[in-house]
Parts: structure tokens; sequence; C-alpha cells
């Protein structure tokens, strides 16, 4: 299974779970008509921020002790998601820097799998659920509503499970 | 070429392409249509590109004064609007545009005229024995024959006359009531907005003061204690608003509610009514690849979205971030929508749609598969299309007649 082909269908995945509600992330001034260059790069950069936030929640617990890796993960999801997620609405968002985004989403995957390798069975299965609630939690203290947070939960943990497990079948 | 060059359509297509107009004149007030086409006729007059331009747009329409802004396009065809005081860099086209011509109502009513014709000559061949004409096409050209009134009658500060029927008729059943008004009257407004809706008899303001007027009181009435007084009380206001004109019931009604203290139940209201606009654009999203199917979601959608824009705006004078962000989401929903509707009734003949196939096709040609995936949801995400031509335009399913634009 080729990770580059993961990754883009992971993000549009995404991007199709959030949909047009994507304009409750955006700054209330800002009027735009390119929806799917916003969508799609936001579908890019939640893939980064699950990513990352599954790789510093495993460096955490490296320090610390494994029963600490998922609040460890869900607090640097979150932390990620109010990071990036402006990034999106910032100027200049055209097919270039949604390729930016396809390329750091590609790398930060392939560090969370990397990270996760070694982790216990059960740590793993508990994973998915784990980034998708704190996907969800971020996007809901950025402003979307319950309904479109709890379509994109489900979303996040179908595509996580697909990453990391994809990676210890391989 | 202009619209009014455009030949106008006979017989069934005649039909199908008014109930289209129809809709996309009432998504909104007409003038959004009417600028939309005298705009797009400018800019091709002008020889201006589709990409990688920028236009500083003057238009001037009948009254003092012009409004000026400036549209950015870049390469692949997205950009932004940008106001007056701020000039983008780089070389900047000037369009003037000079708007008060409607081309699309006087389409839209000869069109109506025509059908008219069409359905005496109908009725004439089943008085003499022939077959009656199809109830489907009667729903529709009734539709458009709603419809040609109904242009006249979107202006938000304007009595309305189906509103001011529905006003006049509870003023004489329901408002002396001795028991209050019962607090089913509110989905029964609910129901009379949709169904006027559906046969071409409101506009989208006219349909959303009734939404408001329908919710709104609903809502304070569920947040205190005496229900049925409360209800009673605000409903009652409302409907006789609505004698007066849509935008004294929306604002009227708004108004008491905020005076009154009821600023979070406004917002709640909004925020339901936007979900609800939603919803039916979902349901139009999901639907089948049928134009004419999406577009009546679209319709149904608009006068929530709207009325949800009207009572976020009244709300977020408080100010909250919340309240900005329902009151920007309702509002770019709503501006989608419109954008949808007039979309359905411009690509009729699928000339857009057929560009955008050839577009893929040569992105995946070149194996060029963000710019496939961009094209596919530009079009659902700026409500063009539902997903389900998704699998036409990747080539996944045959073209519904051979040329596929090849």
């Amino acid at each position: 299974m080729s990770t580059d082909l993961d990754v883009n269908d992971a993000a549009l995945e995404l991007a199709d779970a959030l949909g047009s509600d994507f304009t409750y992330l955006q700054p209330p001034e800002q009027k735009r008509f390119d929806p799917a260059t916003v969508a799609v790069s936001i579908g890019y950069l939640l893939l980064v921020a699950a990513a990352a936030g599954i790789t510093e929640g495993v460096k955490e617990s490296a320090k610390t002790g494994t029963e600490v890796v998922l609040a460890a993960t869900a607090t640097a999801v979150k932390r990620w998601i109010r990071k990036l997620v402006p990034r999106a609405f910032g100027e200049g968002s055209d097919p270039s820097t949604v390729r930016e985004c396809a390329n750091e989403a590609e790398l930060s995957v392939m560090a969370a799998r990397q990270a996760s390798g070694g982790l216990p069975e059960d740590v793993i299965q508990q994973l998915p659920e784990t980034v998708g609630a704190a996907v969800r939690e971020g996007l809901r203290e950025s402003g979307l509503p319950d309904v479109a947070g709890a379509r994109l939960e489900r979303t996040v943990q179908v595509q996580i499970n697909v990453i990391i497990q994809a990676d210890r079948s391989s | 070429m202009g619209l009014a060059e455009v030949p106008l359509p006979r017989g069934q297509a005649a039909l199908a392409e008014a109930v289209l107009l129809g809709r996309a004149l009432l998504g909104a007030e007409p003038q959004f249509l009417e600028q939309n086409i005298l705009v797009r006729e400018a800019w091709e007059a002008a020889g201006l590109p589709d990409r990688d331009v920028t236009v500083r747009m003057i238009t001037k329409g009948l009254g003092p004064g012009a409004k000026k802004h400036y549209i950015c396009l870049d390469e692949h065809g997205a950009g932004r609007h940008h106001d007056d005081s701020y000039r983008p860099p780089g070389r900047v086209r000037t369009l003037r545009v000079r708007l008060g011509r409607t081309p699309a109502r006087d389409r839209f009513l000869s069109l109506n005229r025509h059908l008219a014709e069409q359905l005496l000559e109908a009725e004439a061949i089943e008085a003499t024995g022939g077959p009656p004409p199809h109830p489907v096409a009667l729903r529709r050209g009734r539709f458009v024959a709603n419809a040609a009134h109904a242009i006249d009658h979107c202006v938000l500060d304007e009595p309305h006359p189906e509103l001011r029927e529905l006003s006049d008729q509870f003023r004489r059943t329901a408002l002396l009531s001795p028991e209050g008004v019962p607090l089913s009257a509110a989905e029964g407004l609910e129901g009379e907005a949709n169904g006027r809706r559906d046969e071409g008899r409101l506009g989208s303001t006219a349909a959303a003061a009734l939404l408001v007027v329908a919710r709104l009181p609903s809502a304070i009435a569920a947040a205190g204690q005496a229900q049925r007084v409360e209800f009673t009380r605000f409903f009652s206001f409302g409907m006789l608003e609505l004698g007066v004109s849509p935008g004294q019931a929306i604002y009227g009604l708004c108004g008491k509610a905020l005076r009154e203290g009821h600023a979070e139940v406004v917002f709640r209201a909004a925020e339901d009514l936007l979900r609800e606009a939603e919803r039916r654009r979902d349901t139009a999203l999901d639907g089948p690849p049928d134009r004419d199917a999406f577009g009546e979601l679209l319709f149904a959608a608009a006068p929530y979205a709207l009325a949800a824009l009207l009572l976020a705006s009244a709300a977020a004078d408080e100010g909250s971030s919340a309240e900005l962000a329902v009151q920007a989401t309702a509002e770019e929903l709503f501006v989608r929508l419109q954008d949808g509707l007039v979309h359905q009734w411009a690509d009729l003949g699928d000339v857009r749609l057929r560009e955008e196939r050839r577009q893929i096709r040569e992105a995946q040609q070149r194996g060029d598969t963000l710019t496939v995936n961009l094209i596919v949801r530009e079009g659902e995400l700026g409500l063009h299309r539902p997903r389900a031509v998704r699998d036409l335009l990747l080539g996944k399913m045959p073209w519904p007649n051979a040329e596929e634009g090849a």
C-alpha cells in the first residue's frame, strides 16, 4: 500500500467530511470564493495535526510512561489544531499551498507511523478514538458546531485506523 | 452574445428552463441574478479573461453614485473580492457596468407567456376529447405562473400580498381567541412558508419572514415559564407585522425580542434555522444527479439560510465571536445557495459541466490528481452540482449521451 495514496485519500475524506462547514472556522470578515482549496488544505492540515499529535504523545510517554500516551496525544492534537487551522485561511491559498500542506501531511504521517510502531497493541487500538475525539474538541473550540464535529470525528477515527494499522500489517 | 439574443426554447424545453430561471430569480432579490448577468455580459464585451486578472469594477444603478470594488482572479480561476479602499498589486483593468436592465426577468416573462399559450392549447385539445395535460407539467407550469407574480414582490420593506393574506386570516380567526394561540400554529405557519415557496408564490425574503414568525415565538416560549401566553404575545405580534412587510415582521419581531431581553434566544433561533438550511443543503448534495431535483432542494433551503442570516445579524449587534461566526456562515451559505440556483439555470445545457470534464480528463492524463480533486470539490462546495455527478466527471461512468464533449 502506497503511503502517498493513503495520505491523499485520508485528507480528501476529511475535506469531504468537513464540507462547506469550514466557514465556521473562517475569520468572519473573510469572504472566499475558492472553497475547494480551503477545504482540501484543511483536510491535509487536520491530518498533520492528528499525526503530529500522535508523534508528540508517543515522545511524551517515553519520558513519563505509556499510560499517559493517549492523554498526551489528545492534548498535542488540540494544540496542533489551534496552530494549523488558521493557516488554511491565510493569504495565497492556491494549489501550490495545498501541495505544501500535502507534503507536510505525508512527512507527519510517516513520523507518526514510525513513532507509534512500538506502542502496545491496546494503546494502538485506542489511538483512533482518542485522536478523533481530540480533533472534534479542538475544532469545537475553534467554532465548529457539534453536528459537523461528530461527522469529522468518525472520519478521523477511520482514517487514523487505516494509517496506523496499514503500517503494522505491512 | 447577450441574454436577449439567446433564442427562446419551446414546449418542454421552455418549461424546464422557466422552472430553473424562476427559482434563480426567487432565490434572493431578482436583482442578484440581473446584476450577475449584466456583469458577465460587460465582462465578455470588454474581452476580459476569466483567469489571472485584477479588475476594478464600477457598477452604476439608477440612483446617484456608483459602487466600486476590486475582483482578483488567479491563474486557476479562484480569487477574492476587495473593497475600494485596498488596491491590489499589479496591473488593474477597469470595468464599468450599468445596471437597471432586467434581461433575466424579461426572458422569464416571455417564457411564461409562451407556456400560458401552450396550456390554452392543451386545454383546447382536452376539451375536444384529447388527452389531458400531464399533472407534473401542470404543477410546474403553475410554479412558473405563480413565480411571474412573485418576482414583483421580493423587496424586504414593501407589502407582500401572500403575507398580508395570512396576516388578515390570523386577525379574523385567531387573534382574539380567549384561549390564546396554540403552539401548533407555528408549525402550521412553517408549513405555509414551505408549501407556498414550493408553489413559486414566495421569494426568499417573504418565506424567511414566515419562518422567523414561526420559529422565534416558539423559541421564546420554550425558554420561559408561561409558554402559551408568551407564544401568543410574540406570535400575534409577528403575524400582525407580516401584514406590513417581510422586513417589518423580521426586524419588528426580532427587535421586540431583543428589547425584552431574549438576545440569547434570538441567536439560538438563528442557529436552528442555519442547521435546517445546512441539512437541506446536505440533502441536495447527497441527492441524485438531477439538475431539477438538486435545484428544488437548494430553492427550499435558501429561505432558512436568509432567516438565519437576518436573525444572526440582529443578535450579532451584541457582538460575541460565536454570533459573528453564525452570521458569516449564514451569509456565505445564502450566497452559495443563490449562486447554485443561478448555476442550475445558466448551465442547463451542461456546457460548463462538459468543460469541467474536459479539464479533469486533461489533468488525469498528466497525472495531476490534486487538480482533479480540486475541480470536483469546487463544484460541490459551490453548490453547482450534487456529489453523485462526481463519477461522471471522473470518467467512472459513461456520459448520458455519446458526445462527452470529446
